[in-house]
């Protein structure tokens, strides 16, 4: 299986390593990790330097070995790292010590964020032993209540992350609450027409299988009892949920309950984007960091 | 035999079974048990004495499958029915009129169960809502947690969700928790706007502590990372979280993230068992996808809640 750290061993051997705008990068978990993500990426610090200065100091490093911007209010900090990012300075956007409030409103839901025609969508990346491979759950982050229209940008930025990290024909579950379609559940429905584009080749050769329960999902005895029969039953790599509420709790129980090491992403803007959730480990950043690095390479090695 | 059993505090499975097997076998009644897990399963309680069944549906077809598994129905009561809605509907009738300790799902569609429940419910005047609680024991933790409502609610309100949650302390009350801490599960991180499910849980946790759902407390917090990583703090270690701090009810904003969550025990540490819990019993509605292993564990848990509910009406 595919795991984290040769993730992060491709990205750290690659020839050329893309830029991170790091908005308000007080962030002491970034601040801390700055020696190891220096080996897979150049970041550039924007926030208030005196107190990343400071910090750095602590930490035994020094601001001198890094690019800098300074900047102490944390909003015109977003915008000076989106500025990067729009002016083809920066490649990645990290979010630092910024709430998310304030990162949406000037990332994701403005005019002038990062290609506002685009579709954005977070994506959830479990490195489970148990499962022997990289499961991905989307979206578990921004789209609270996905129609079809939306489902289907949402796999196919799930789609674009595989291809980055290298997983050959993807395999989607579209989750709903029951194996079968009924008219009065939404997801079924969506699932089922997911999985039909699928069957014409509208996600290319990928196999969509929905709508499907999590247990046949992930037990092929499960799905044998229910008589279901699916192509993607015990080799799913990306779990379509219904909306965030689902993603979102999906991938933390997972993720805590099963110790299983947790990064995200944000897809579909002209740059990556990996926020700051608490709950997401050092290995886990630069997993994320990883993530970024080779969906940026992909989609500028495919433009 | 235990007559009555005093008041417990029930931390796992272990207990459970342990303790049902104590217990003077109860009633039960079987709807639709013409299939061979499930058949099995009732033979497997039946033998192990956690209960005395009585078995409701298509004879003929009953009689074929106990053949099959060389189960000896010859001193089961067995009630002959075909349509599934009249297969419900004697079996929760047998409960709501003291018939039966427990009726358990077959081989029907749940919705039949459920819209007999509601309807004797209803005609009571009792509740105008059931809710699925599954209990999880997971591995490593000192007590046992439901999450719910995981099978009635497409999309609760905020009425169905404040029955939801007195449902589920309700039945972690008779399980020997005196003040179960309640998490209402919501994705609000900020970088959406505001979800139901957040504002909801803020109302709920001000009536909680009104006393309206019982003697509970519903936690600041919104999600299980928030359990596990203090305000301001991140998280070092994933294998050192402390289990103990999850909090005894987990109530979930709908019915999709309810189905995944309530089935994560076929991906992680987890034992299962689900179980409606009306005004007048314990309902035990297996999965489809259920093994008779894990069915067997569901009716161990419907005979203690049977057998606690009826100390605290003596």
């Amino acid at each position: 299986m595919i795991t984290f750290a040769q993730l992060i061993k491709t990205v750290s051997s690659s020839t050329s390593k893309p830029r991170l705008a790091i908005a308000t990068a007080q962030d002491a978990q970034l601040l801390m990790l700055l020696p190891e993500i220096e080996a897979i990426a150049e970041p550039v610090l924007i926030g208030d330097l005196k107190v990343i200065s400071s910090k750095l100091i602590q930490y035994g490093d020094s601001l001198d070995r890094y690019d800098s911007i300074d900047e102490t209010d944390p909003t015109q900090a977003v915008l000076k790292a989106r500025n990067l990012i729009i002016q083809k300075q920066a490649d990645i956007l990290v979010q630092g010590a910024i709430s998310n409030p304030i990162l949406r409103d000037i990332i994701l839901c403005r005019e002038d964020g990062l290609e506002p025609h685009c579709f954005l969508s977070h994506i959830s990346v479990l490195e489970s032993r148990q499962l022997s491979r990289l499961v991905l759950i989307t979206d578990s982050m921004i789209n609270r209540k996905p129609g079809l229209k939306e489902k289907i940008s949402i796999v196919q930025n799930a789609l674009t992350l595989t291809k980055a990290i290298g997983i050959d024909k993807p395999r989607v579950a579209a989750l709903a609450a029951l194996e079968y379609v009924n008219p009065s559940i939404q997801s079924t429905i969506d699932a089922a027409v997911l999985s039909k584009m699928a069957d014409r080749h509208q996600f290319d050769d990928t196999i969509v299988e929905g709508p499907l329960d999590i247990d046949c999902a992930v037990s092929s005895q499960a799905a044998l009892r229910k008589n279901v029969s699916s192509k993607v039953v015990d080799e799913v790599d990306i779990y379509l949920v219904s909306d965030v509420e689902s993603g979102n709790s999906f991938a933390q129980f997972m993720s805590l309950l099963g110790s299983i090491p947790m990064a995200g992403i944000i897809v579909g803007a002209s740059a990556p984007i990996i926020i700051n959730m608490p709950y997401i480990t050092n290995q886990g950043k630069l997993a994320e960091i990883a993530l970024a690095s080779l969906l940026y390479q992909h989609q500028n090695t495919n433009v | 035999m235990l007559k009555f059993l005093g008041p417990v505090m029930i931390k796992d499975f272990n207990e459970i079974d342990t303790l049902a097997s104590q217990i003077k076998p109860l009633r039960l009644a079987a709807l639709a048990a013409d299939e061979e897990e499930f058949l099995r399963t009732i033979k497997v309680a039946y033998e192990n004495h956690y209960i005395e069944p009585c078995i409701i549906g298509d004879l003929a077809k009953i009689q074929k499958t106990a053949e099959l598994i060389d189960f000896n129905i010859s001193s089961i009561e067995i009630i002959h029915e075909t349509d599934p809605q009249s297969i419900a509907d004697k079996g929760i009738d047998m409960l709501f009129t003291g018939k039966t300790d427990i009726p358990i799902k077959g081989h029907i569609p749940t919705s039949f169960i459920y819209r007999s429940i509601i309807q004797h419910e209803k005609a009571l005047g009792e509740k105008t809502t059931i809710s699925v609680n599954t209990i999880w024991d997971i591995a490593g933790m000192n007590h046992l947690v439901s999450i719910t409502d995981t099978g009635v609610s497409i999309a609760p309100s905020y009425e169905t969700k404040k029955n939801i949650i007195t449902d589920a302390v309700r039945l972690m009350n008779l399980f020997g928790y005196e003040k179960p801490r309640v998490l209402i599960l919501s994705a609000y991180t900020g970088l959406t706007r505001m979800l139901d499910s957040y504002s909801e849980a803020r109302t709920l946790q001000e009536e909680a502590a009104q006393g309206n759902f019982g003697n509970c407390e519903i936690v600041e917090e919104t999600s299980l990372a928030g359990i596990f990583v203090d305000k301001g703090s991140r998280l070092d270690d994933l294998e050192k979280l402390d289990l103990g701090s999850i909090p005894h009810v987990i109530v979930v904003p709908h019915l999709d993230a309810g189905n995944i969550l309530s089935k994560l025990d076929f991906v992680l540490n987890i034992t299962r068992r689900s179980v409606v819990l009306t005004s007048h019993g314990p309902v035990i509605i297996p999965s489809r996808s259920d093994t008779h292993d894990l069915i067997v564990g569901e009716i161990a848990l419907g005979v203690v809640i049977a057998h606690l509910l009826k100390g605290t009406q003596q």
